[in-house]
């Protein structure tokens, strides 16, 4: 057809039994790749959030997973490790439209230190951005690699049991299969999603993401983060995009931090602070925290802000 | 994922529970998601997320295992258990659809029933889109258990609760329409009237001025405002500003309703800024005629409009001060696109295309923009350098195949849309669109062929069904055809192709 049709609505229900019916006859085999391992160290850290301030990335981003226990509690010895940076646009750090990439680099040559077996960096977004912003050099330099995952194939369905609108998704497999997830989004304001953060930065590790825009953005949002959850999230605060994002160029803010956690909705409802927003009034932090992915009340958290 | 013990150690119980629960999915281990889930709300039925624990449980039961007994028993425990939750009604919608497609008409019909009390109980509850879906499905259920008194009922009752005014004018529209097909036309002629008078700005409205013939029976209406505004509409569909701009003043001119009166001014303001051009101007107009309305939600697409003037002056403004970036111009080259200013969109894609040749997605725009300016040809060869940076953009292989073939390259299309099959081989729209290439260019075999295999790959892509009925007649083999057909109109039981699949079906002798 010209163009996808919408469905009768019956006609759409009827598909949705048809193709459940084809994954009940696959068993579980949807997302059965990773195995659910177990044995990691359980202690727990002092903190739910590290804001590290300083004139370096890659310091700041040591600093911050340090103050969580150290990168050696996420990743082991053997670990294939893939890495979500926001990779879009061929600018400069100091714009603010790309993960900065002496973060990224220091953190795939830790990895690898710590004993990971592979350091993959992905997203939908082409090679070409990772090249012409430098993020391909950080990350290969120090033994990364990175793949740009622009194909059906790349992904494989999840269903989404907290979802309202989604119900099945279209996830990276490199993402399912991988021993440790990190993503590394930047902090920047959004025309669409008001600001794009470690929640929004998963969309980007989902193949359809035009229906997101179609239907209910903040809401697509949350319930992918509701099904997809980073072993170790950090934002990159060291330049900050307040206006025009998420190309730019806008104004920027030399915010000189790094912030680190677990919990994606208390990390975004942190770094909408740099924003001067009230995180419930980000509807897609506030949805996640009613889908129950995190704290969105600061009040709640152990957070540590430290210099370098 | 074993660092699920790590995240649990750090987060309050429910949220390290329910963060378990998401690590199990992406492991693909639901059952033990499922059991994570049903004891969390065994555990802590009072928490704020045990209604969202159910609610995951049964579609986990649904979606992951197809067993439909026992998401509707979950579906049914929140339903009871949890009445005030903002997921109630949508449990009881996820059950009605499975007793719909179980062809459980009456069942299916009273649980959408209660999908939608529950949620007219809830102040801040689902949206006008959520409301139209279950009351056009509550009220398709009904029909089809032949209870057409059921069916006017759900929408008067759907009616009393106070509806987004996009959502009241389509029910009211319905309910219109079902009445009159029932044997009232007093009552449908007073409802098609209303729908005229407090809605006139909506396309139901429009469709409702075509019930003229009725409407003069019974009500008393003055025509020339309403008839005006309808021509104003389609002349700015024809792109012929100046025409739209005098019917909106005939409209405002010929009447003292205010509510027609509103929709001049929206219609206007929006036909001069794409005129003027000038954005900034609009989007304070715009603001202000915002401000002034007492329902918002009658003009439901001011916000976006006033977003996306917002969005083009601004990208204006930086395109002035920075006439040789390439992004900058890229992003409102892409604005311009979004509000259908093709001609400005082909101006400043261009410009940047020469400053940022290697740019792929400033090609993507340039296609659209050329298209929507009628310009197929540019269109294709924008759509074809796009196509290099991203060989496998599944949506692009298939507009250019239909750019192709509306320029008569057949042979192109079938190119095209035999890529996007080898891309997406189990897309059922790869193998439709090929199939219609390959009918274009007279291949019927090979038509055939991909349509079936679309439905193969979907027993419910209506659109092949009523394509092969079409080959099938071609191809002198008029029992497939009939059996197309059918199975068309059983898909889709109204709207043009249905009518024209009846009709093929009373040309081949059959019932309709």
């Amino acid at each position: 057809m010209k163009q996808d049709r919408r469905f009768s609505r019956r006609a759409f229900m009827t598909a949705s039994a048809a193709l459940g019916a084809q994954i009940a006859l696959a068993g579980s085999g949807i997302g059965c790749g990773r195995l659910t391992t177990g044995g990691r160290p359980s202690a727990e850290p002092a903190i739910d959030l590290a804001a590290v301030t300083g004139d370096s990335p890659a310091k700041n981003c040591r600093a911050a997973i340090e103050a969580l226990g150290g990168l050696a509690r996420f990743v082991r010895p053997g670990d294939r490790v893939v890495l979500k940076p926001n990779p879009i646009g061929a600018n400069p750090p100091e714009d603010a439209i790309s993960t900065h990439p002496e973060l990224v680099g220091a953190l795939v040559a830790d990895c690898l230190a710590v004993g990971a077996r592979e350091v993959l960096a992905v997203s939908h977004d082409g090679m070409r951005s990772f090249i012409a912003n430098g993020l391909h050099q950080a990350i290969t330099e120090n033994g990364g690699t990175v793949k740009a995952i622009e194909s059906a194939a790349d992904y494989r369905e999840v269903i989404v049991p907290r979802g309202r609108i989604l119900r099945r998704e279209m996830i990276s497999t490199d993402l399912l299969d991988a021993d440790v997830f990190i993503n590394l989004p930047i902090a920047k304001h959004h025309a669409g999603s008001e600001v794009t953060l470690a929640m929004k930065n998963l969309m980007g590790i989902n193949w359809d993401r035009i229906r997101y825009h179609r239907t209910d953005l903040h809401q697509c949002i949350a319930e992918l983060a509701a099904t997809v959850r980073a072993d170790l999230t950090i934002m990159d605060a060291n330049y900050v995009l307040l206006t025009n994002g998420p190309g730019g160029p806008g104004e920027v803010r030399h915010g000189r931090r790094v912030i680190a956690g677990i919990d994606p909705v208390a990390i975004d409802a942190f770094t909408t602070r740099t924003f001067w927003r009230d995180p419930g009034e980000i509807a897609h932090i506030r949805i996640a925290y009613e889908l129950g992915v995190g704290e969105i009340d600061l009040s709640k958290l152990k957070i540590r802000e430290f210099a370098a | 994922m074993g660092l699920a013990i790590l995240a649990t150690a750090m987060l309050p119980a429910a949220g390290a529970q329910l963060e378990q629960a998401t690590r199990l999915e992406m492991d693909g281990e639901y059952a033990q998601a499922r059991d994570a889930y049903r004891a969390f709300a065994a555990d802590q039925p009072q928490h704020r997320l045990a209604p969202l624990a159910v609610m995951a449980q049964a579609n986990i039961e649904l979606l992951a295992f197809d067993d439909h007994g026992a998401a509707i028993t979950a579906y049914d425990h929140l339903v009871r258990d949890y009445p005030q939750s903002e997921w109630a009604a949508e449990a009881a919608r996820r059950k009605a659809e499975l007793l719909e497609a179980g062809e459980a008409w009456q069942q299916a019909g009273q649980a959408y029933g209660v999908a939608l009390e529950l949620a007219g109980r809830q102040p801040n509850g689902p949206g006008a889109e959520w409301v139209n879906e279950v009351s056009l499905a509550t009220a398709d259920c009904f029909y089809q258990a032949g209870e057409h008194g059921a069916v006017i009922e759900t929408y008067e009752a759907v009616l009393q609760n106070p509806l987004p005014a996009e959502s009241a004018a389509t029910i009211t529209y319905r309910l219109a329409d079902c009445l009159e097909t029932s044997g009232h036309p007093e009552l449908a002629a007073a409802r098609y009237a209303e729908l005229i008078r407090t809605y006139p700005g909506m396309s139901s409205a429009r469709d409702a001025l075509a019930k003229r013939e009725l409407l003069d029976q019974h009500e008393s209406i003055d025509w020339e405002p309403y008839l005006a505004l309808a021509e104003a509409r389609e002349a700015v569909r024809r792109r012929d500003f100046a025409g739209a701009l005098e019917q909106y003043r005939l409209a405002r001119d010929g009447t003292e309703d205010p509510a027609v009166r509103r929709c001049a001014d929206y219609g206007t303001i929006n036909v001069e800024t794409s005129l003027g051009g000038d954005y900034t101007q609009g989007l304070e107009r715009l603001e202000r005629f915002v401000d002034e309305l007492s329902d918002p939600t009658q003009f439901p697409n001011s916000t976006r409009l006033a977003q996306q003037y917002r969005m083009i002056a601004e990208g204006e403004r930086r395109a002035r001060e920075h006439p040789d970036d390439a992004a900058a111009l890229s992003s409102l080259g892409m604005q311009y696109v979004q509000a259908r200013a093709s001609e400005k969109a082909i101006e400043v894609l261009e410009r940047a295309r020469s400053l940022d040749p290697e740019d792929g997605d400033v090609h993507l725009g340039l296609g659209y923009a050329y298209q929507g300016a009628g310009r197929g040809e540019e269109a294709q060869q924008a759509f074809t350098a796009y196509l290099e940076h991203d060989p496998h953009n599944t949506q692009v292989l298939n507009m250019i195949g239909y750019t192709c073939l509306g320029g008569g390259d057949t042979e192109a299309a079938i190119g095209y849309f035999q890529r996007y099959a080898e891309v997406a081989p189990d897309d059922p729209n790869a193998h439709d669109s090929l199939g219609e290439g390959y009918l274009r260019a007279g291949r019927l075999e090979d038509a055939a062929r991909e349509y079936e295999r679309a439905v193969e790959l979907d027993d419910s892509f209506a659109n092949s069904y009523f394509m092969l009925g079409e080959v099938y007649r071609q191809l002198d083999a008029p029992e497939k055809a009939v059996a197309a057909y059918r199975r068309f109109v059983t898909l889709v039981a109204s709207g043009p192709q249905a009518d024209q699949a009846r009709a093929a079906l009373e040309e081949l002798g059959q019932e309709p």
